[in-house]
């Protein structure tokens, strides 16, 4: 049949005029161009002021001309990835159990075609009777095959069992956790490291939040860190997308030590400063290994995050009263000293260091700086400078067995209903100690 | 063999003469080929020895033969028996308590920073990972470049490799490529339909029907000799509800899917028709559960089968970009042509040329604008405005060419199922197949 946009007589004319027209128009471009660019020569030649006759000229229209034909003929055209059916599983032999999660099974493995280290992460089918495959794990597959960065482990591919329950999610064996690695270690990392390792961290959160993924959950455990300095972030069984307008979510995620304020609050609608909240738990954690606010359910750590932060107020973190669990509320009485307290409690961290982690930790989630702000914040320009990842300390691998500890700390929240604070919940107390501190003796010394 | 000629020459005098003569031993040797002296000396073995008569071993008897062969099935019987290890490097003898650490090799079984200065064996080579100077290249090659670094977008949805493009799982099992079409085309279609019935919004529909679409294709995708076009459709609107804000409960899809069946000429259903009476499409709790328990299982076999690839890129959005781009909602005619494009967008789901899996999201969008406005009457740049999409005017052509021919293949495939319904589970295609080898013997 004829197409539609077979084109009539007339203007196929003026398609050919028109054709005409801008080969003479494009020729005159290129003529125009290269004598443009024989002037600036020429002219670069007068303002050195010794025209050196003996010098070859270039045939200046050349580069000129080639230059335009390959601008014209880039089209954007995208990688398309592909399908193909799950390999078996046979196809990798199990080395050892790493560890449990709520969400699989992992252990190390190799894979017997390239004889590479891989970690096999088994999904949990718990449940699933009713409903079919997790859809945590259906997530968590989407946004680790969209998210391929230098700091985000690598899902190779998935692999599947006989039965239909069984399978495999294959990617990058590292060799530690950060958090596992800070309980070995004697003494916490240093400046510089601390440093490199956000810059990291900091650099796939930004990523991550560009192509619209939110972590949800990070922490030191769910961060992976290789011998040679590197860390991957892991474990994306609660990363979901979102978009603008922001969808509603559920509130009960991220673990309770680094979760935000305002997800504590109870906010449906919240997006990337979550994550920004986070790694300003990661970041305090790191220069004392110790968690940074390690409350026991929701009510104390909604206390502890007020200690160390401050109380809110409509200055500070405008409109927090109308999120659902903030009305009912008792804060204690607005006084001199409700601001935040981190430079007392990070007394060695430089100014900017100090002024970095204040930000992430501010309470008003548009007052955190994005990952993309974060990473040009001059606390990371300062000396002592980044240290270089071929610079780091190696640890010793967690026995040869490569099997994790664990201590107790808690886990990312299962999907339910969200525990609603109660209203009888009384915060005019916390800062009662800290009134103790200030009317006492002593003092200390604040180093910068 | 002279013995009297070699001890001459081990004695040592070794004179080259004039006229290419030598001495040696004191007789004159000439380097010129000498036939005699060829033909004199013999190559064949000389006996050294007298003969000797070696004792000859008697053959074993019966005895003894009957003992080797109980002997060797005896060893072969331990051989393969459950005891029989066989010691590797790692393995010690005796009481090795501590032994169980040492499994893993401290040199090369951990990752140091040094490997990385180590030789990578790639199977092939890896072009994508590199980042080219585009400056040391011609520009000729620097689309090929710029495509082999470019990263991997959301924009851009999983294409069919062109293996994939040539057989299929159907076809390799005897279904012929036109029932393969008719079947795909009506499963599309009831996904639509069910899509509607759920209340589920356009975008999640089309997603359901570029899987549904994606299930099928390439010699390793599904056949429909054993999944049945149905339940494929159901499992797909299923999954892609789960990963969205709208998830539908099994009961609803499984509701909708009977409901769906009962209508005898579903899904455009005639108003003129009684509708259907409720008892036809009940569902009760056993037949409920066992369909259900099908409906999680056609699920995870679609996920294997298209390795957990979920993500689909849609031009829905794009197009309406790109009509902002053009500046055409100024007037009325920038809404109908808005409209007449999303159309366009809608019937090319059900495309046999299976569009949504060969041509990325910008091309499909800039080739249904640009035949929606041909229709609508809107002018639009004269300019070569599609190239600004990243669309060029081959493949623009051919999009446009498999829009307008939706038509005539929809006419085609009612026409052809007037009598009969089309198969869409696995006895109903069982059914067409004999009814079509009967024909063929008839003829």
């Amino acid at each position: 049949m004829v197409g539609r946009w077979a084109d009539t007589e007339e203007e196929k004319a003026a398609d050919l005029h028109r054709k005409r027209e801008k080969e003479e128009k494009k020729r005159r471009k290129v003529e125009k161009q290269s004598r443009e660019q024989k002037e600036a020569y020429d002219a670069a030649e007068l303002v050195e002021g010794k025209s050196d006759s003996t010098r070859e000229k270039l045939p200046t229209d050349l580069p000129a001309l080639t230059l335009e034909e390959g601008r014209k003929t880039i089209l954007l055209r995208h990688v398309a990835s592909e399908w193909g059916p799950c390999r078996h599983v046979d196809n990798f032999e199990r080395l050892n159990h790493i560890e449990e999660g709520s969400y699989g099974w992992v252990s190390r493995a190799r894979e017997l075609g390239t004889g590479d280290v891989v970690a096999l992460k088994k999904l949990k089918m718990d449940g699933t009777e009713a409903s079919g495959f997790p859809v945590t794990g259906l997530r968590e597959i989407q946004c680790l095959m969209q998210a391929r960065h230098r700091h985000i482990v690598d899902l190779r591919e998935i692999v599947v069992g006989s039965r239909l329950t069984e399978v495999y999610l294959v990617m990058d064996f590292l060799e530690h956790d950060l958090k596992a690695l800070q309980e070995d270690m004697s003494e916490p990392f240093m400046p510089s490291e601390i440093k490199t390792l956000l810059i990291q961290l900091t650099s796939a959160v930004d990523f991550l939040h560009s192509q619209w993924i939110l972590h949800r959950d990070l922490k030191t455990s769910n961060i992976l860190m290789n011998n040679r300095g590197e860390i991957k972030i892991a474990d994306f069984g609660m990363a979901r997308q979102f978009g603008d307008p922001l969808p509603k979510m559920t509130q009960l995620v991220v673990t309770l030590w680094y979760r935000a304020p305002e997800l504590l609050l109870g906010a449906e609608r919240y997006s990337t400063p979550i994550d920004m909240w986070s790694i300003g738990c990661i970041f305090g954690e790191l220069l004392t290994r110790e968690p940074l606010l390690q409350g026991k359910n929701e009510v104390e750590q909604l206390s502890k995050v007020f200690e160390l932060c401050g109380i809110p107020t409509e200055d500070s973190w405008p409109g927090f009263k109308r999120l659902p669990n903030a009305r009912s509320l008792r804060l204690p009485p607005l006084r001199h000293n409700i601001g935040p307290v981190v430079r007392v409690r990070f007394p060695f961290l430089t100014s900017a260091g100090s002024s970095l982690l204040t930000s992430l930790l501010s309470l008003d989630p548009r007052k955190r700086p994005s990952a993309h702000e974060m990473l040009n914040h001059p606390y990371f320009a300062e000396d002592p400078k980044p240290k270089s990842t071929s610079m780091f300390p190696t640890f010793p691998s967690k026995a040869g067995q490569e099997k994790r500890r664990r201590v107790a700390s808690p886990n990312a929240p299962r999907r339910g209903v969200a525990p609603s604070i109660s209203a009888s919940t009384d915060f005019s107390g916390i800062f009662t100690s800290r009134d103790a501190e200030a009317t006492g003796p002593g003092f200390q010394l604040r180093m910068m | 063999m002279s013995r009297g000629r070699g001890g001459g020459r081990g004695r040592g005098s070794f004179r080259v003469g004039r006229g290419g003569k030598a001495m040696i031993g004191g007789q004159e040797v000439s380097w010129d080929y000498d036939e005699d002296v060829e033909n004199g000396i013999s190559a064949k073995p000389q006996e050294t020895f007298p003969p000797i008569d070696l004792p000859q071993t008697q053959p074993p008897t019966y005895n003894e033969k009957l003992q080797i062969e109980h002997y060797r099935a005896f060893r072969k019987r331990i051989h393969h028996g459950p005891l029989h290890t066989v010691l590797g490097d790692d393995m010690k003898i005796g009481k090795q308590q501590r032994s169980r650490g040492a499994k893993f090799d401290p040199f090369h079984g951990m990752s140091t920073y040094t490997q990385k200065y180590k030789r990578q064996s790639h199977k092939t080579a890896n072009f994508g990972t590199h980042k080219y100077p585009l400056q040391g290249f011609p520009p000729e090659l620097w689309e090929t470049l710029l495509n082999l670094m470019a990263h991997t977008s959301t924009l851009a949805t999983p294409l069919a490799s062109i293996a994939q493009l040539e057989s299929s799982g159907s076809q390799l099992d005897g279904v012929p490529a036109d029932l393969e079409n008719s079947i795909r085309y009506q499963g599309c279609r009831l996904t639509q339909a069910a899509g509607a019935l759920l209340r589920l919004p356009q975008d999640l529909v089309a997603q359901a029907i570029v899987i549904f679409t994606r299930f099928w294709i390439g010699p390793e995708g599904g056949s429909m000799k054993y999944y049945g076009a149905e339940d494929i459709s159901a499992a797909s609107v299923y999954l892609v509800a789960k990963l969205s804000a709208h998830p539908k409960s099994p009961r609803s899809v499984l509701n909708v899917y009977a409901y769906l069946a009962s209508r005898p000429d579903y899904p455009e259903g005639g108003d003129n028709d009684p509708p259907p009476t409720p008892e036809s499409y009940f569902l009760s709790d056993g037949t409920y559960y066992a369909r259900r328990n099908e409906l999680l299982k056609h699920e995870a076999i679609v996920l294997r089968t298209m390795g957990f690839q979920t993500h689909v890129a849609l031009p829905y959005t794009l197009c309406i970009n790109y009509l902002q781009a053009l500046e055409v909602f100024n007037d009325d005619r920038g809404k109908k042509l808005a409209k007449r494009a999303f159309a366009h967008l809608n019937t090319l789901l059900l495309s046999p040329q299976l569009i949504y899996v060969t041509h990325q999201p910008p091309q499909i969008a800039t080739a249904a604008i640009y035949l929606a406005a041909r229709e609508t009457g809107v002018k639009l740049p004269e300019e070569e405005w599609w190239e600004v999409f990243d669309t060029d005017r081959e493949e623009l052509g051919f999009l446009v060419v498999a829009m307008t021919s939706m038509g005539a293949f929809a006419a085609k495939e009612k026409n052809r199922w007037t009598e009969r319904k089309t198969p869409v589970s696995i006895n109903e295609l069982q059914g067409e197949l004999e009814r079509r080898r009967l024909l063929d013997e008839a003829d």
